[in-house]
């Protein structure tokens, strides 16, 4: 797996973006040791004001620091999140990819089902069902984006399968376990890795929308919630729901430009034909 | 029918390079050929031999990183090689039509063959009613052996066997009566069942048309039953040109000779012996050694091959041939 | 949704049975339908694991803001739902409920909560085929024209787009919208789906309409727009590269004609089958965007229904969104068969 990074454009620029998000959330506490929840000045203060780069909010809290804070809480939930779905994604898609026939049928009747319902709709539901908590958000959005996984992984199983290597491990008597673990799963490691990187950039998406909606922690300052706070005074102050935005954006363009390189990195030919023709 | 003395096509000095990063390789360097009215040619060659490029440079189909650098393509005494697109697309379809290897994938899967063959009508004679255009589908279909013509033309390929699509292909060639017919491997992906009506259904048409035929062929067999003259091509140059019977009962170069002692032969298998291969591949463009590209692998090679490309000398009339050892053998016979 | 099945591309076609290409598409529009039945089934297993999950007495759930129903509302609900009865028989009750349509009342509004979703779904449908509509035309436009001006300015500029679009948040990108076009240029209405009071009529209205319409369809469609775009230029990128295309050309074809009556139909298909599969995303997408832009759909309804803690009327918009994408997935299959005839035949 070893690939140079300065060969590949995107992968330098989605590694230097990413690493720059992921030192201002290493950084939160050290450069806003205060509670990012705390008044810390005159609300509605614009942005560049003096001692607060990104200006307040509604209630005097200072935007930066919320946005150093935040980055923690985004990045958190969408590596989380996306562990969890990925490896879902992997035990469902390996299962049914290795095993075929109607475990096959009936795991992947399942994830249609799962692509059928309207993702965020669903997501909503679980969160309302089951109380606003860190936990909860974290288990709806596994819920919904487990699915492509799972087929992403079946496919790659059902195509290593039939390989020699693996047709040879059968004949030799090898159990399934160790056959879909130590043969077919590290071959398909490349696409899991990367389809992985993209469920975080689409996990940070839906837990910055369901904080949008005041489906959120409350306890937790995240963009999403310092969007749906600048919602209501975006006549007048913009910036209080444009920065947390930008933030969001730039993050999430990050882990897509780092997905994409690493796809052209450990697919060359599967990229080659899907970007380059 | 009798071959003529019309020049259909004049291909002189013609030299296509691809130019990738770091390298410049000439795919077809310096070929000549001549095609008359009423005559196959047939080019022969192991696979990047270049006699695919040399197919589609006569078409104009060469495009980036390929181009052609140098030489002359003379369709009935006009240079296509100096045409720009634009012209060369009037041309192209109408004057000149090309059959390739490969009926499954080069039809549109989502249009019916009939529109696919009335599209080469109406875009040469742009006066012609859609209607007669189909008319003369129709007609076109039952020419080369397509039963119910009219219920076939508004099928899609997907419904055609691959023999059919291949009968689809030849009537889309033929859609606009071309002068020069360019045959690329055209019955490789055909059932061996299908691969003589298909053969014999071109050399019909040949002589139906009035066409002049280039087959390019891996396939001796065929060049056997179909040819008037074979050139045989190695590493972007042609090597060896004569007369169909000359080439197969006594071929000069020692590639052609190789060539002909590696077909697979059903008497050599009966008898328990090893099928014949020349030793070693063809060596790659971009590093030609100085000399004939043959060599390395060649069973008579001197010290000469080494110096300098071979040029190719008479060795008989019509019959020519690149090696140093068989002109000199030429050389000694004529002094002898 | 089940991809779209090809025929054995190399098995010799004997002769053609002829049926007609219209009753062939009914059948296949047939078999896709009977093939969505099992997924009704389960989101309504789903929804009522859903609904028993939730703390509390799925009563108190299904009354909506809790406390607030009357004692003989909450009691009326128990025996219909036949809370003390074992889980099966309430599963059974459910899921007869619900395959008739009764979707329950909703205390908070006065209404049964099918009448609510109807009353909303207009309003989605206008918003979801114009963003799909925008989306997969703008999309495959682009895409399009990035694959054939390769290595340009021009592709560089709506690559750069895409990768934007594909990034920015949704509700937030609305909310932009709403500061450049409405408040600050002042060209758009900032929310609703027409003039309150304005009395307009007839073509009048649908321009009113339409004009609210643009901000809240762009901002939903530009997400799609952005995959597709890229999805169409691979597509087209690798139709280019196809022997029929230099068939194409060795008919003596004009450029334009072949990638306009040749590639474009045959680069799309990987589009329509993504705009299948995303039409669910694209559904939950619009609560936010409805919310954002007051546009009075299913997906304010389900923001609605969320403050007010109306469980019961959530599930009910999810079963028929649900049953919305069964439906549109139906829709793209067939228009995949339209265009590509390898489809219905089997």
């Amino acid at each position: 797996m070893a690939f140079r990074v300065t060969a590949n454009p995107l992968l330098l620029a989605g590694t230097k973006l990413l690493s720059a998000v992921i030192l201002l959330a290493a950084l939160a506490g050290v450069l806003f040791p205060e509670d990012p929840f705390e008044m810390v000045g005159r609300p509605f203060l614009p942005p560049l004001s003096d001692g607060f780069l990104f200006g307040t909010d509604t209630l005097g809290r200072d935007i930066a620091a919320a946005v150093a804070h935040g980055a923690r809480v985004s990045l958190a939930i969408g590596v989380i999140t996306a562990l969890i779905s990925t490896f879902f994604g992997v035990v469902v898609g390996g299962v049914a990819g290795y095993y075929g026939g109607r475990i096959d049928m009936l795991l992947m009747r399942t994830t249609e089902l799962f692509q059928t319902v309207p993702a965020f709709l669903l997501a909503i539901v679980v969160v309302a069902v089951l109380q606003p908590s860190i936990y909860t958000v974290i288990s709806a959005i596994v819920i919904v984006s487990w699915a492509p996984l799972a087929r992403l992984v079946r496919g790659e199983v059902v195509s290593l399968r039939s390989r020699e290597f693996v047709q040879g491990c059968i004949a030799l008597g090898m159990s399934d376990a160790r056959i879909l673990f130590r043969q077919i799963l590290p071959n398909a490691l490349p696409s899991i890795i990367v389809a992985a990187s993209v469920a975080v950039a689409t996990s940070i998406l839906f837990e910055s929308g369901l904080s949008f909606l005041g489906l959120g922690d409350p306890n937790v300052m995240s963009w999403g919630l310092m969007i749906g706070i600048g919602r209501s005074v975006i006549r007048t102050a913009w910036w209080i729901a444009g920065i947390p935005g930008i933030a969001v954006l730039i993050t999430v363009l990050a882990i897509n430009l780092f997905g994409d390189g690493l796809n052209e990195a450990l697919n060359p030919r599967s990229a080659q034909r899907n970007s380059k023709g | 029918m009798r071959t003529s003395d019309e020049i259909v096509l004049d291909v002189r000095g013609l030299t296509t390079v691809f130019e990738v990063p770091n390298a410049r390789i000439a795919a077809v360097d310096d070929v000549s050929l001549t095609v008359r009215r009423g005559e196959t040619l047939a080019i022969v060659g192991e696979s990047g031999s270049g006699k695919s490029v040399l197919a589609f440079s006569i078409m104009g189909l060469v495009s980036r990183p390929g181009r052609i650098v140098a030489g002359q393509i003379l369709l009935s005494g006009r240079d296509l090689a100096a045409l720009d697109e634009e012209a060369l697309r009037t041309v192209r379809g109408r004057d000149l039509a090309i059959i390739f290897q490969e009926p499954s994938t080069s039809l549109n899967p989502l249009m019916t063959v009939g529109r696919q063959v009335a599209e080469a009508i109406l875009e040469h004679e742009p006066e012609t009613p859609y209607e007669a255009a189909m008319e003369r589908v129709v007609e076109r279909f039952r020419l080369v052996g397509i039963p119910a013509p009219e219920l076939r033309v508004h099928e899609y390929p997907h419904q055609l066997s691959g023999g059919m699509r291949q009968r689809v292909m030849i009537a889309m060639a033929l859609a606009c009566g071309p002068a020069l017919l360019l045959a690329d491997e055209p019955t490789t992906a055909l059932d061996v069942t299908v691969q003589a009506q298909v053969l014999n259904l071109i050399d019909n048409l040949k002589a139906r048309f009035g066409m002049a035929v280039v087959l390019i062929t891996h396939d001796l067999g065929i060049v056997a039953d179909y040819a008037n003259r074979v050139a045989v091509m190695y590493a972007g140059r042609k090597v060896e040109e004569g007369p169909t019977v000359t080439i197969l009962t006594r071929p000069a170069h020692p590639y052609t000779q190789a060539l002909l002692a590696c077909r697979p032969d059903v008497l050599r298998a009966l008898e328990g012996k090893p099928l014949l291969e020349i030793p070693g591949v063809v060596p790659p463009l971009d590093r030609l050694p100085a000399g004939c590209a043959f060599a390395d692998r060649c069973s008579r090679v001197q010290d000469i091959c080494w110096t300098r490309p071979p040029e190719l000398t008479d060795m008989a009339p019509g019959h020519r041939a690149a090696c140093f050892v068989a002109a000199m053998h030429i050389a000694d016979s004529a002094a002898s | 949704m089940s991809e779209p099945r090809h025929t054995d591309a190399a098995a010799p076609s004997p002769a053609p049975v002829r049926v007609s290409p219209a009753r062939q598409q009914w059948l296949y529009a047939r078999r896709r339908l009977v093939q969505g039945i099992p997924t009704v089934f389960l989101i309504i297993t789903g929804n009522f694991f859903l609904l028993h999950l939730a703390p509390g007495d799925p009563a108190d759930v299904l009354a909506g803001e809790a406390g607030a129903a009357t004692a003989e509302f909450m009691a009326q609900l128990r025996a219909q739902f036949g809370l003390d009865e074992p889980l099966y028989l309430q599963y059974f009750k459910y899921l007869l409920r619900t395959l008739t349509l009764d979707l329950g009342y909703s205390f908070r509004y006065g209404e049964s909560n099918l009448t609510l979703i109807m009353d909303r779904l207009s309003a989605t449908l206008l918003l979801m085929v114009t963003a799909v509509t925008m989306s997969i035309l703008i999309g495959s436009v682009l895409g399009l024209i990035a694959a054939v001006r390769r290595g340009t300015v021009v592709e560089a500029m709506i690559l750069l787009a895409a990768v934007l679009a594909y990034a920015a948040p949704t509700f937030w990108l609305g909310l932009m919208f709403i500061v450049l076009f409405a408040i600050k240029l002042n060209w758009l209405p900032t929310s609703g789906i027409s003039t309150v009071g304005a009395g307009y009529t007839g073509l009048q209205y649908a321009l009113d309409v339409a004009r609210h319409l643009i901000l809240p369809a762009t901002t939903l469609a530009l997400f799609y727009f952005a995959l597709y775009a890229r999805l169409m230029r691979a597509s087209v990128l690798e139709n280019l590269g196809q022997n029929y295309v230099i068939t194409a050309r060795a008919k003596g074809l004009a450029p334009r004609r072949i990638i306009l009556r040749h590639v474009l139909r045959n680069a799309i298909l990987p589009v329509v089958t993504m705009a299948g599969v995303q039409i669910g995303g694209m559904l939950g997408g619009s609560v936010i965007v409805e919310s954002v832009f007051g546009w009075p759909g299913l997906g304010l309804l389900a923001f609605e229904a969320l403050f007010a803690r109306d469980l019961n009327l959530l599930l009910g918009i999810l079963f028929l969104g649900s049953i919305l994408v069964v439906l549109a997935n139906l829709a793209v299959d067939l228009a995949y068969a339209i265009i590509d005839p390898r489809v219905t035949i089997r």
